[in-house]
């Protein structure tokens, strides 16, 4: 606080430095800038800071006491009321977003400092300084608070912003030289064009932008400090563009340069500011996506790698597990047949479940194999007519069973895209399950129909033994069954297959039944949707 | 062994396969004889070493130690000596990448062993009945 107190006596002092005709009224008034970005900086609660600075400031102007408190609150509510307002609306003190230029102008700038203008000059008219309210004093106030609003804000903001980063040794050489030679450049022109009477201000633009343009935010405020004291100082001195006229007329020129130098500036150092953040934005996207490819790389590697060695698995199982099983069953056979003289009833039939038990695993490791075989096998899409897979299937199931009788219902022009041989293998084993739990039934009855449901799917549905729907969960699971090999005959990977394959295409495999009620099979095929 | 009957060769590198395949020729009543190699370099050496007869059938394993029963074929089917030679794959593979390069490296049959020795015995009976007695040999089989 007394920090701020000291700061704005003393800009306060420079400020009145550069007063000209009513010495309270300056071209541009650094306090209020000083003032508000304080606010920005520390918040709100260093106003006791900003009013004490303006008391003392004008008190020791010998001002009557009574407009030195007016002016007073006048200069502490236009900080309080600037700061307040960009704070409300997301301000950041950066001012590298195009939204923060406009804010500042709008709401710090303009805004604020007509309320301090105001209460300046009706305190001055008060306290006896000004015989009546002047509406030209009204207007320089206002206008030397919005340069201040304009070039010492942003000018404090920015540097105490980017204060970190700008250490020389961060700096490139090259660069210190560029640096140099822009504001040598625009110190020199600024000189050159603003004390002469010919109206070439604008010559000054193109430097101003290439320094707002290459320096951002920190050339930009910088730059503008210079031209406007360059600008003022001549003014003042009755030298340049803007002199010739009254006073007050002198003033109200040079200030409108100020303003508008300022509020060049600092647009053109936020819009080269997003546009680079565009840039970085894009490079980073184009990074991330060039990572992101790399990893589906590795990945599908990996997973090649991972296949390959599952592949080498099952040529393993295949092989190695099948030769002793061959050799358990070989030599079994061979003893039955070779010593069948000193076999008795009970050891052939041993060595019969010997055979037995081997011939299961070979069948066991045959399951497991296809199963492998279908989670890795490469897809080949192509249009299946359903309904005549499921006649063919139908058709073999009855020549392989040729006494059994039974009703089926197949539904018409069901076609699907999907893998022939996967599709096959689901539809076959959904069908010989429904064929194999009707064998009980003397008016079995399978059915092939399009699904009532939303799924878009399928159902098989049969009219046999059913199942508990307690036991449901266990039904997809390889090698677990629901039933005795002495009731039903199977190995418990049949539906472990039509999951995978139901899988493989994008879709699911549910199942309901009732014990004793017959069982149905929903399942749906979504990347093979029906045309 | 009678002397008009030409060779087997059995390339097989499992002792308990070469009984059972044995075992199943001699219920077949095929009385030829049956020379076996244990691994893929042996069966090269038998094929290609000079002065010996060549087998009028081979039964070969794929799964072999030192050269695999593909590449058996595959060098049987370079040279011209051993070309023409029926070759019959007697494996427990039914890979699709087996098959296809069985095949392709010239082989005359392919099939599969069977867990269950009944089938296995009617399959090894099929096979000698067909190469040895139904089918005419190449010229330089014997």
């Amino acid at each position: 606080v007394v920090l701020v107190t000291v700061a704005y006596y003393a800009a306060a002092k420079a400020g009145l430095a550069l007063a000209v005709g009513t010495k309270q009224v300056t071209a541009v008034w650094p306090p209020t800038g000083l003032a508000l970005a304080a606010l920005l900086i520390w918040g709100l609660r260093v106003w006791p800071g900003v009013a004490a600075g303006a008391l003392l400031a004008n008190i020791t102007t010998n001002e009557p006491l009574l407009s030195a408190t007016g002016i007073m609150v006048g200069n502490t509510l236009e900080a309080a009321a600037g700061a307040y307002l960009l704070s409300r609306v997301g301000f950041r003190r950066s001012l590298q977003r195009t939204r923060d230029v406009v804010w500042l102008i709008g709401l710090a700038a303009v805004a604020s400092t007509a309320l301090s203008a105001t209460i300046g000059v009706v305190s001055l008219w008060a306290g006896g300084v000004l015989p009546a309210f002047s509406g030209a004093v009204w207007q320089t106030w206002w206008l030397g608070d919005m340069a201040g609003a304009l070039l010492v804000a942003p000018a404090v903001l920015v540097l105490v912003a980017w204060a970190p980063s700008l250490r020389m040794s961060n700096i490139p050489i090259a660069r210190v030289a560029e640096i140099v030679a822009m504001f040598a450049a625009l110190a020199v022109l600024s000189v050159v064009v603003l004390s002469s009477d010919k109206a070439l201000a604008y010559v000054l633009f193109p430097v101003l932008f290439w320094v707002a343009f290459r320096l951002r935010q920190p050339g930009a405020v910088v730059a503008n400090l210079m031209l406007s004291a360059v600008a003022v100082w001549f003014t003042v001195h009755g030298e340049g563009p803007f002199a010739g006229g009254s006073a007050d007329a002198n003033l109200l020129r040079a200030q409108t340069f100020v303003g508008v130098v300022a509020v060049t500036a600092l647009l053109v150092a936020a819009v080269r500011t997003e546009r680079e953040h565009t840039e970085d934005e894009l490079v980073l996207s184009e990074r991330l996506s060039a990572e992101l490819e790399r990893r589906v790389g590795e990945r599908t590697q990996e997973l090649q790698a991972a296949n390959r060695e599952l592949e080498a698995f099952s040529y393993s199982v295949s092989h190695d597990l099948r030769a002793p099983l061959r050799a358990i069953d070989g030599f079994s056979r061979a003893v039955i047949s070779r010593y069948s003289d000193v076999l008795d009833e009970d050891g052939r039939g041993m060595l019969e479940r010997v055979r037995r038990a081997s011939q299961r695993m070979s069948t066991l490791i045959d399951e497991m194999l296809i199963l492998s075989r279908l989670t890795r096998k490469q897809m080949r899409r192509e249009r299946i007519d359903l309904s005549a897979l499921a006649g063919e299937i139908i058709a073999q199931l009855r020549a392989e069973d040729p006494t059994r009788t039974v009703t089926v219902a197949l539904a018409d022009e069901i076609v699907v895209d999907g893998d022939r041989e996967l599709v096959r293998t689901l539809l076959e084993n959904l069908l010989a399950n429904a064929w194999k739990f009707t064998s009980t039934r003397a008016d079995a009855r399978i059915e092939f129909a399009r699904a009532t449901d939303e799924s878009g799917g399928f159902v098989v549905r049969d009219n046999g033994v059913g199942f508990d729907m307690q036991y449901a969960d266990k039904l997809f699971r390889p090698f677990e069954r629901l039933h005795r090999q002495d009731e039903f005959a199977g190995t418990g990977v049949g539906l472990t297959t039509v999951q995978r394959v139901a899988h493989r295409h994008g879709g699911t495999v549910r199942a309901e039944a009732h014990l004793d009620q017959g069982a149905a099979f929903y399942f749906t095929l979504p990347n093979g949707a029906p045309l | 062994v009678s002397p008009a009957l030409a060779t087997i060769l059995l390339i097989e590198d499992n002792p308990d396969d070469e009984a059972l395949t044995i075992m199943a020729l001699e219920e077949a009543k095929i009385a030829n004889h049956v020379d076996v190699a244990r691994d893929g370099a042996e069966a090269l050496d038998y094929l290609h070493g000079n002065g010996r007869a060549l087998p009028q059938l081979v039964l070969l394993d794929l799964k072999l130690p030192k050269i695999d029963g593909l590449e058996v074929l595959r060098r049987m089917r370079e040279e011209d000596r051993t070309k023409l030679v029926p070759v019959v794959i007697l494996t427990t593979s039914r890979e699709e990448h087996d098959l296809v390069t069985g095949y392709s490296n010239g082989a005359n049959s392919y099939v599969r062993k069977p867990v269950d020795f009944d089938q296995f015995s009617e399959a090894v009976r099929q096979l000698g009945l067909y190469w040895l007695v139904i089918n005419e040999s190449p010229p330089n089989g014997r």
